[in-house]
């Protein structure tokens, strides 16, 4: 496994630093060690938080329970003790999420097929024929950073942002694209629509979407 | 119960925060002044991490349905029971019918006010913290003509603090520390020397998410944003337009704006106080140096003494004088709403 550097970010918090891509195989990785952190510190009593990004893990911690160099230490050791590359392979989670695409339910599919000048049953057939790999949550509760958007349907966010996208929203914004859990003021191409609740705070976990899984959406015909 | 006629500025529900969630991009959320908010708590007798109204700017009025013990904590000023002023930061007993004024105030901007044996509200995700920006937690937002329940009302308490721990680490200073991050202070030393001799303003664009900073010079920069990473509470972000933000308890829990260093988490009672308009500058400071701060402050926090007062009320003309006599040792006094501190002596 390549070297993981680790960063103090103020006084209670660390940022260990897998690299300076986005890049599938080393989230992969990062959400790998954040599952091993996880089963062996989460319960410490110095651990506030333990968070996956694209490219790094966030430690919260409380410094009047522990010192940065001592927390620095402990992770090391750990860090010392997994073997990534051993790890078997794990099969990936694929969430289906039904889609009313265009019309509607997606203002800027038009003008994004005449703006492309690709037809708008191609657009939604490029954008539901993948899978795509949620690298985070962030944003607001539940919302997926997704990755690998195809570069044929890439489309620039809207110059204004609109005040209101409905929740389910989901959206295009240069190569990413994302669903919206909630009514939120937003500058992403919203293409389409799913009635699933992404993320209901009377579940348990309340997010319908997690960290390291796949999205595929398909197309909702109903 | 307690009836809101008026809920101000902006108030919420808040505890110390929700936390272990940021996996699901919900963030911390908890009150911005914490040592203020536990010191609302402990005044009337309360757990410290017991739901508390947040109350920013002031304006807020209630009435009460029934007696019980109040706290309100904050600025060093007032608050009025019906029209008789008492010192913020101490515990009184109201009665039925009695209503609860929390004026703006000139010394800060956030305001704590706990009943003995707390609100009963419902847990939203581990937390009574109301989160702004997403609409998960929206029976947490006050708003004017609500009632709220108590859960075991109890008239016991009276009780005050001496000023000294709020002058020593909760006013507002011109002095913000903030620690760098590595890579900023080793590749980008022009940023961070243009950051530490600047004078900044907390401008008018402050909210729970975070506060964004106004200077003469704006500190354009070429780093270019950073991949989408992980943010805290007192995070200093530089925008491409060169006006830094300080990140608050609201904040997204990721960011992609250069992040230049974050400021520790015992000066952000200080900040979320200070007004809009007030100058301040940066002061480098290291983890080594915060963690003796944060640890002598701390034991300071804990001794903080909590003691049983008299309050006297006398009208004098038109004008109402309050004064406060604690069992040992300091005397409070507040006379046509000027505050004033007598010593012993």
């Amino acid at each position: 496994m390549k070297k993981i550097s680790i960063d103090f970010h103020g006084d209670s918090t660390l940022i260990l630093s897998f690299g300076e891509i986005i890049d599938e195989k080393l989230n992969i990785e990062v959400h790998r060690c954040t599952d091993f952190l996880n089963s062996k510190i989460l319960n410490y009593s110095y651990i506030i938080d333990i968070y996956p990004t694209y490219n790094s893990i966030v430690i919260d911690y409380d410094p009047q329970k522990i010192f940065y160099e001592d927390i620095k230490k402990e992770i090391e050791i750990l860090l010392s003790e997994i073997d990534i590359s051993n790890d078997e392979i794990i099969t990936p989670k694929i969430i289906n999420i039904p889609v009313k695409y265009g019309g509607d339910h997606g203002p800027d599919l038009e003008r994004m097929s005449q703006s492309l000048n690709i037809s708008q049953d191609e657009i939604i057939k490029i954008h539901s024929s993948k899978n795509y790999r949620v690298y985070m949550l962030g944003f607001m509760p539940g919302f997926p950073y997704l990755g690998g958007l195809d570069k044929k349907i890439s489309f620039p966010r809207l110059n204004k942002p609109r005040l209101s996208v409905p929740s389910g929203s989901v959206g295009i914004a240069g190569d990413q694209t994302g669903v919206y859990p909630f009514k939120s003021p937003g500058g992403w191409n919203i293409i389409g629509k799913t009635k699933l609740k992404l993320f209901d705070k009377s579940n348990d976990p309340p997010n319908l979407i997690s960290t390291g899984s796949y999205i595929k959406f398909t197309i909702d015909n109903d | 119960m307690i009836n809101i006629i008026s809920s101000g500025l902006f108030s919420s529900f808040q505890d110390l925060g929700r936390f272990g969630k940021k996996s699901l991009g919900v963030s911390q959320s908890g009150s911005l002044d914490k040592y203020s908010f536990m010191i609302s708590n402990i005044l009337c007798g309360n757990k410290i991490n017991e739901g508390a109204i947040e109350i920013i700017g002031g304006g807020f009025l209630c009435e009460f349905l029934n007696s019980v013990s109040i706290s309100v904590s904050g600025p060093i000023g007032y608050y009025l029971i019906n029209n008789k002023c008492v010192p913020i930061n101490s515990s009184i007993k109201v009665n039925k019918n009695d209503v609860l004024t929390i004026p703006s105030n000139e010394n800060g901007n956030v305001f704590y006010f706990s009943i003995a044996g707390g609100f009963d509200i419902e847990e939203i995700i581990g937390s009574y913290s109301y989160h702004q920006p997403s609409n998960i937690t929206d029976k947490l937002k006050i708003s004017s003509g609500q009632n709220y329940l108590m859960k075991k009302p109890n008239s016991e308490f009276q009780k005050m603090i001496s000023p000294s721990f709020y002058q020593k680490y909760l006013k507002p200073v011109n002095d913000i520390s903030i620690i760098f991050d590595q890579k900023i202070e080793e590749k980008n030393k022009k940023i961070v020397n243009k950051l530490l001799s600047n004078e900044f303003t907390i401008s008018d664009q402050l909210s729970r998410q975070g506060i964004k900073l106004n200077c003469k010079e704006k500190l354009v920069h070429s780093i270019g944003n950073e991949i989408s990473s992980g943010v805290s509470l007192g995070t200093v972000q530089l925008p491409p337009n060169g006006e830094p933000i300080i990140l608050l308890n609201d904040s997204q829990t990721t960011g992609g704006y250069t992040k230049l260093g974050k400021i520790p988490d015992f000066e952000i009672s200080r900040i979320v106080q200070s007004k809009t308009l007030r100058k301040i500058k940066f002061k480098k400071t290291d983890i080594y140096k915060s963690n003796e701060v944060m640890k002598t402050m701390d034991s300071e926090f804990h001794s903080i003494k909590f003691s049983d007062y008299f309050l006297f009320i006398h009208k004098i003309k038109d004008s109402f004088i309050s004064v406060q006599i604690s069992e040992n040792d300091s005397i409070i006094a507040i006379s046509s709403e000027q505050l004033i501190n007598i010593n012993k002596e």
